[in-house]
């Protein structure tokens, strides 16, 4: 119901109504008929007049649709206007977690529409039905509208402008948002920046560590050299102290050698001496058994053995003495006597033979003693010899015990050095893990320090493995962590991006709105020229009939109808009456049209602002959002990388528990094999080396005068069996040789078979194409020759034989064929396109042809 | 019981799966020796397996060795006490290794929890499917792995638990770990009991760093 139509105005309860209600009950019917002046039922002469604006209206009839926009129309529909988001409402469900998107969704219904056909309906219709309205009530129908109209574009145009401020705040909003993604750009950048610098910083002490690893191992390798020119000192004084060892032992050997020679030789002596001290002694007590005689002639009594060498020599004294006696008395006789030379000659006779025999027996003695004496001497130089030979074998056994020691000790050291290395590698592998975990807790401790908060000591395994597998479920719940708030920032983003659409579908409906003002302000002035045209007319036409009535009054008084004048006049006052009516209408609408569109405008402005406040709230979170995103983006890269780390040590086979975990291998492994083949295989080599220096040592120790030749000396070993001669080493060697070579050629052989397999094989593949393709059957023979027998040949001696040219160039000659009565069949053929055009490909071709045909016929026939 | 009928049945069992894993260390043991060329390719013959052509050593002693090998993962595996299997790839002449070929096993979690449906048991196409993967992968790997050009040998390393139970046969071993690695993770695959991933750890080139 109208506002005019208030409790003490009721509709008809104008002048005219009564009549009106009496001459068109029908228009009662039209609901919007109701709030209109009974007056309506006139019908006058202004109907030509009045109806144009339906015409108008019908023309403009597809704008109708905004009537329902207009406020009134939303207080008519009081019904489903409480269903209408006030802001209050919207914030209100916004609190009472209504989702955002259904509030944002509902702003169009603020000014909720018919569809412009049924509006288009509606309006054809009313003009359909106004058509048989009068013209006034057609004008004021009109006039209302325009009021209307005009009410409802202003209330647009604020709206438009409410919407173009929104905007404006949108884009100043976006604008904002612009530059401060523009200053976290230059912030990234500024960062990016740093972490060049740092890249930079860290691949300079890249580069020196790089230094300072060249420079470890060139010092590595300097004490490697030294190790191994050490080692080749100690080995060359080990094999000098060997060679002196085995020249000693050599030594020891001859010197045994001749020391038992020479005593076997002074062993043999003595014994022969002994026989003859024996004999001599023999001789002795014969001499003196016949001495004793003698003497026993001579004195008769001595029977003591004691003083017979007394006896001997007071015997030798007399016989001195006697023989000086004989002697002066052989001069007395011959000086006195010539007969008592017979005398003197007879005792000569008696005692010279005595003394010649001991005379020779003490010559032997005095032999013999010489001998023996002289035998003492050596035997004395001998002990010395022997004395200072063991001497020279023990010092030979110290310097063989200290040599053992020393290449125990060099074996020792090699083994310590190896040790050594493998330690020193393994202390780095250790460091570095050492490094990167103290890395790792020391960040993760840094970063997560509620993940550790009692400062756990990293020292023990126990704790390690704890913190790992703290921080392993850390990682996890940190992952599990950015997937939802992944989650939640892929919601957020879209609702970003609901709420950015729906920024867009507002500046869309703002510019709609916008170009319905423009074509509002067109129709509100077109309608403004219309109603003041109308009224001019009117005006015009009143003028014109005051002046009839004035002509019809004064020319023709007979005609003149005083009535019908009273009547224009009472209607003239009646649409005096009316224009104030409408008028008065329009203050009292125009009280009310504010107030509406005030309402509307604080509808749209409150929810506007509560759509803006959303809109911070969730830019709020947003960009809370982000950052946490960011940050757990940067916990994820470090965790990836550490992962990766991890990832990457244990895929290099560090990364276990030796605690818990025993990394098993077969015992008898192919590597294990190889090497063991390899290490035996060296020490042969070694041995055989060994033994050869040995033997050339040998040779060039003994004299080349006396030594034997290789050959004899091969002979020699050979003869004596003995098993570190060097030629058995070689034998050994060129055993394991051999037994690799054979293993070489078993895998030749294989490798031949395979090629011969796939040589058949293609082979047969390509006699077959050539079989199924050019329909030969293609058969190589033993004198390289090759012989072609057609697919259709009729019988198997049809066939031709190729051979190479001359010259072996791979130019193929028909050389004959299976069967020579065919081959004369084809003379004519062959001369043609053999001889003639030297084409043996159209030849074959030609014969596959004629073989075809002629089994066709044989078909056929 | 076969694989087959380990597949056909329904869920796989611990047993069955350490077969099918076995089997499948086998014949990826074979692919990678015979791809990687550490013995000549007279040594192989060609077997169908997974859908695929596969090469097998036919090499007396290195049959037995992956035998008897393959005999004690099955009882490992069966008893769950094997966490990896590597394949290393050794000079003959340094005795470094050159390439890792890495397996970790880990045991599929069988708890079930409330108000959820149990899995259904995988199928034998969808496992073909995934072990054939692997064994593209190990082919292809021939593009970008470094070309062995020396003598090479391999040595096959398990990761067990200390509380297995080990055979006298077997001897604890270094991990045989490479110096300056590069490293790729290739496909995996997994039975209703286990899980497979493959990796393979190769020297980096020196002159290309």
């Amino acid at each position: 119901m109208l506002p005019s139509a208030g409790p003490g105005k009721k509709r008809g309860a104008t002048p005219a109504a009564a009549s009106s209600q009496a001459l068109q009950p029908q228009f009662t019917r039209n609901p919007s008929a109701n709030a209109l002046p009974p007056s309506t039922v006139i019908r006058s002469r202004f109907r030509s007049i009045a109806e144009r604006p339906p015409t108008l209206i019908g023309a403009r009839g597809s704008k109708r649709y905004m009537l329902d926009d207009s406020p009134s129309a939303a207080t008519d529909r009081a019904p489903w206007s409480l269903s209408l988001e006030t802001p209050i409402r919207a914030s209100s469900a916004h609190t009472s977690a209504v989702p955002l998107v259904d509030t944002l969704m509902r702003p169009q219904r603020l000014f909720p529409t018919l569809s412009p056909l049924s509006d288009a309906k509606t309006s054809l219709l009313a003009s359909a039905k106004n058509s048989d309205r009068s013209p006034a009530r057609s004008i004021l129908d009109s006039a209302h509208k325009e009021s209307e109209n005009i009410g409802r574009l202003e209330s647009l145009k604020r709206a438009a402008e409410k919407a173009k401020f929104e905007l404006r705040q949108v884009e100043l909003a976006r604008e904002r948002d612009r530059e401060e993604a523009q200053r976290a750009h230059q912030r990234l950048e500024s960062e990016l920046l740093a972490q060049t610098k740092r890249v930079e910083k860290l691949e300079r002490d890249r580069k020196w560590l790089f230094e300072q690893e060249e420079r470890l191992a060139e010092q590595r390798r300097a004490v490697e050299r030294d190790l191994s020119a050490q080692r080749s000192a100690y080995e060359s004084r080990i094999d000098e102290m060997a060679a002196a060892n085995r020249e000693l032992e050599q030594q020891l050997d001859d010197a045994s050698h001749a020391m038992r020679r020479l005593k076997s030789d002074h062993l043999d002596q003595i014994d022969d001496m002994q026989i003859r001290l024996s004999r001599a002694e023999r001789i002795a007590t014969q001499l003196q058994a016949s001495e004793k005689s003698d003497a026993l002639r001579s004195r008769g009594d001595f029977s003591d053995t004691s003083s017979l060498q007394y006896t001997i020599d007071s015997l030798k004294r007399e016989v001195q003495s006697k023989d000086q006696d004989i002697d002066e008395l052989k001069h007395r006789l011959k000086s006195t006597m010539p007969s008592g030379e017979n005398c003197s000659g007879a005792a000569d006779a008696a005692v010279i033979p005595s003394r010649e025999r001991i005379a020779q027996l003490e010559r032997d003695l005095h032999e013999q003693c010489d001998y023996i004496k002289a035998v003492e001497q050596q035997n004395h130089q001998l002990r010395s010899e022997t004395r200072r030979l063991a001497e020279a074998a023990s010092l030979y056994e110290k310097e063989h015990e200290i040599s053992c020691s020393l290449q125990a000790k060099v074996e020792r050291l090699e083994k310590q050095q190896t040790g050594y290395a493998d330690m020193e590698a393994r202390l780095t592998a250790l460091h570095q893990e050492r490094e990167q975990w103290t890395r790792v807790f020391h960040d993760s401790d840094s970063d997560n320090s509620d993940t550790n908060p009692q400062g756990q000591n990293l020292c023990s395994p126990f704790a390690v493995a704890k913190t790992v597998a703290t921080q392993r479920h850390t990682i996890k719940l940190l992952e599990g962590k950015l997937q939802s708030m992944q989650e939640s920032e892929a919601a957020t983003m879209q609702q970003q991006q609901k709420a950015t659409n729906d920024v867009q579908s507002y500046k869309q409906k703002c510019l709609r709105l916008e170009s319905q003002l423009s074509a509002e302000k067109t129709k509100t002035f077109q309608l403004e020229a219309s109603k003041q045209h109308a009224v001019r007319e009117a005006e015009f036409l009143r003028a014109q009939l005051h002046s009839y009535d004035r002509e019809e009054a004064s020319f023709m008084p007979g005609n003149y109808d005083e009535q019908k004048a009273d009547r224009i006049k009472q209607l003239e006052e009646f649409i005096d009456e009316q224009r104030a009516w409408i008028v008065s209408l329009e203050s009292s609408t125009g009280d009310i049209r504010p107030i509406s569109a005030d309402g509307a405008e604080t509808v749209s402005t409150s929810l506007l602002q509560g759509y803006r406040e959303d809109a911070e709230a969730k830019q709020h979170e947003l960009d809370s959002l982000h950052e946490e995103h960011w940050r757990l983006q940067e916990r994820f890269d470090k965790l990836e990388k550490e992962t990766a780390r991890l990832e990457h040590q244990v895929g290099s086979g560090l990364g276990y528990n030796p605690k818990t975990t025993r990394i098993l291998q077969l015992i008898d492994n192919p590597s294990a094999q190889d090497f063991a083949i390899r290490s035996e295989k060296l020490k042969s080599l070694a041995a055989e080396n060994e033994a050869l220096l040995e033997r050339i040592r040998q040779l060039e120790r003994s004299n080349p005068a006396q030594s034997l030749s290789l050959q004899d000396a091969s002979q020699e070993d050979a003869v004596a069996g003995d098993a570190s001669s060097p030629y058995f080493h070689t034998i050994d060697n060129l055993r394991t040789e051999n037994q690799e070579l054979a293993h070489q050629l078993e895998a030749s052989v294989k490798l031949i078979n395979r090629y011969k397999k796939a040589w058949k094989r293609k082979v047969s593949e390509l006699r077959e194409v050539i079989y199924a393709i050019l329909g030969y059957r293609v058969d190589f023979l033993v004198n390289g020759s090759v012989r072609f027998t057609s697919t259709y040949a009729a019988d198997l001696d049809q066939s031709f034989v190729f051979t190479s040219g001359d010259d072996d160039q791979g130019v193929m000659q028909l050389s004959g064929g299976g069967s020579k009565a065919y081959l004369k069949g084809l003379s004519n053929d062959i001369r043609y396109w053999v001889q003639e055009r030297g084409s043996i490909p159209g030849f074959m071709a030609t014969i596959t042809l004629q073989s075809f045909e002629a089994q066709l016929d044989q078909k056929a026939q | 019981m076969s694989v087959q009928a380990q597949l056909t049945k329904g869920k796989i069992t611990l047993r069955g799966s350490a077969r099918i894993v076995t089997e499948f260390f086998m014949y990826g043991i074979n692919s990678i020796l015979f791809q990687r060329g550490i013995y000549p390719i007279e040594d192989f013959e060609v077997k169908k397996k997974y859908g695929l052509d596969i090469w097998v050593s036919s090499d007396v002693s290195v049959k037995k060795y992956l035998s008897k090998i393959m005999e004690s993962v099955e009882e490992w595996l069966a008893a769950s006490k094997i966490n990896k299997l590597v394949l290393a790839v050794n000079s003959r002449e340094t005795r470094e290794t050159l390439e890792r070929w890495q397996f970790d096993i880990q045991l599929v979690d069988e708890e079930e929890k409330e108000g959820e449906k149990p899995k259904p048991p995988k199928s034998e196409k969808a496992l073909q499917l995934e072990i054939q993967a692997i064994f593209r992968q190990i082919a292809a790997s021939v593009s970008f792995l470094p070309i062995i050009e020396e003598k090479c040998t391999f040595n096959i390393l398990v990761y067990a638990d200390s509380d297995a139970e080990v055979p006298t046969t077997w001897t604890d071993s270094d991990p045989l770990h490479i110096k300056n690695a590069e490293q790729v993770r290739l496909r995996s695959f997994s039975t209703d009991a286990h899980r497979v991933e493959a990796m393979v750890a190769y020297r980096r080139d020196p002159d290309l760093c």
